[in-house]
């Protein structure tokens, strides 16, 4: 497994095995390139964003995120699985006064997927995470979302939010009443669903030319 | 331009219109007014085609359209442009892609950028919204008012030819309910077009210009007139208002 150490910078991530090492404010980009196991260690006081954004046909992904002391963390996580998905995203607290936010919104379109997040408060204090894991189904794909969340010390922040379902009738009904044909509001929902929570401009138009050449 | 005759509506299984029948022509402003929870926004949903309101019986025609056989899309195709009571937002879907998509899919053809964009920056101007909204994601954290400001900003790209606002001045301060209200009127002026509006302010009423006011109670129009009807409401309220068989078919009470 390669080992880097990177700060102050922004990386893109193209091996599919890496240990990372992390110290003030870094951005790692993942575009549409197969990760098998990540792992991350963030030195105290940093300030990392991790935007991932992957289509594939059948992925196992280990992510392992390490925080010190007064660490802010962003993983942004989008992804469209056309068979198999398998991703397990461990958060670990080194230190207190950490908050890591786990943003997860991914379409499974006829696979299955199955997303394992947990997260060790352990004994220290202060510390904050956030999952926010959101699926749509579409084309009988199904899927599964674990939250294990070890809290062993107050006072600490844990919050799991998570949603399996399909594409919103209300959002569907209101483009279509617009005047846009079924097919459509689809796309536009499920493409907006995708790049929602991403917050590099240049990443989302690049996402975005992937969805329009790639996607049908 | 738009009839409805002794139409019937079900929600789940359960009536909530029955033998109703409205008219409206061209340049009219019409009101529907009644108590909670009766059927006013049935009215508008069944209008533009929402495949949760069922119609059990009855016609609905809009300039000679058949709209009981037409999906929500092609009605609104049609000129048919509804201001929601709460208008939702889609996280992610910006204004200028669904303008975008929308009017290309409409027209046949995209149109270019420029046009758009310059178009998009007037409509701006007049609605004294900042030109970011443009590419913001459709109502994305947007205020009540933002939101509804945001639908005009829809209705000045698509032209309707018949506008519904349910609860137009729910969610707007007084300021921004002037600006809404000034801008649906001058749309109203330099456009062929009808609105329907379902609101309980008279106020609002008066300041749309409304000509015909009416009122639903039992699946039905109980009760039809002008703003003084509004006015009258105002005061004494629903209380004694039942539903009678002597309202003609553009709503005027014979």
């Amino acid at each position: 497994m390669n080992k880097i150490y990177i700060s102050n910078r922004v990386l893109e991530i193209i091996d599919q095995d890496l240990d990372l090492e992390v110290d003030g404010s870094c951005k790692i980009t993942i575009m549409n390139n197969k990760i098998n196991n990540l792992n991350i260690f963030v030195k105290k006081d940093s300030k990392l964003l991790i935007e991932d954004f992957r289509i594939f046909d059948k992925e196992n992904t280990n992510i392992k995120i390490s925080v010190e002391d007064n660490c802010y963390l962003n993983y942004i996580h989008s992804f469209i699985n056309n068979k198999e998905y398998n991703l397990n995203i461990l958060t670990e607290y080194l230190g207190n006064n950490s908050k890591i936010i786990i943003d997860i919104n991914g379409i499974n379109n006829k696979g299955k997927c199955i997303i394992t997040a947990d997260g060790v408060l352990g004994s220290n204090i202060n510390n904050e995470l956030h999952e926010n894991i959101h699926i749509v189904n579409i084309n009988k794909g199904s899927a599964v979302i674990i939250p294990n969340i070890l809290v062993s010390m107050i006072p600490v922040i844990a919050e799991h939010a998570a949603t399996i379902g399909k594409i919103d009738e209300d959002e569907l009904r209101y483009l279509m009443s617009k005047g846009i044909s079924l097919e459509e509001a689809k796309k536009l929902i499920l493409n907006g669903f995708l790049i929602n929570k991403f917050k590099s401009d240049d990443l989302i138009i690049k996402i975005k030319e992937i969805l329009k050449t790639e996607v049908k | 331009m738009l009839n409805i005759e002794n139409l019937s509506v079900e929600i789940n299984n359960k009536k909530i219109l029955s033998d109703f029948n409205l008219k409206i022509n061209l340049k009219e402003i019409h009101a529907i007014m009644g108590p909670n929870g009766i059927g006013k926004s049935t009215i508008c949903k069944t209008i533009i085609g929402d495949p949760n309101y069922v119609v059990t019986s009855g016609n609905l025609t809009f300039n000679s359209h058949d709209l009981l056989k037409l999906d929500i899309t092609d009605r609104a195709r049609l000129g048919i442009f509804l201001v929601n009571q709460t208008p939702i937002e889609i996280p992610g879907v910006t204004n200028a892609e669904m303008l975008r998509v929308a009017l290309a899919e409409k027209t046949g053809k995209n149109i270019g950028l420029f046009e758009f964009n310059k178009k998009m920056e007037e409509i701006c101007l007049k609605l004294l919204i900042p030109k970011s909204f443009i590419h913001r994601g459709i109502n994305e954290g947007m205020s009540g008012g933002e939101r509804k400001k945001n639908e005009l900003l829809h209705l000045w790209m698509f032209e309707p030819k018949l506008i519904i606002l349910d609860e137009l001045d729910s969610g707007l301060d007084i300021d921004s309910l002037k600006i809404v209200c000034k801008n649906i009127l001058e749309y109203h002026k330099t456009h062929d077009c009808s609105i329907l509006i379902i609101s309980h302010n008279p106020e609002l009423l008066a300041s749309l210009n409304v000509s015909h006011v009416h009122v639903l109670k039992d699946g039905g129009l109980a009760q039809s007139g002008n703003l003084n009807l509004a006015k009258k409401l105002a005061k004494e309220g629903f209380k004694g208002i039942t539903k009678s068989n002597n309202i003609s078919e553009n709503g005027k009470d014979e």
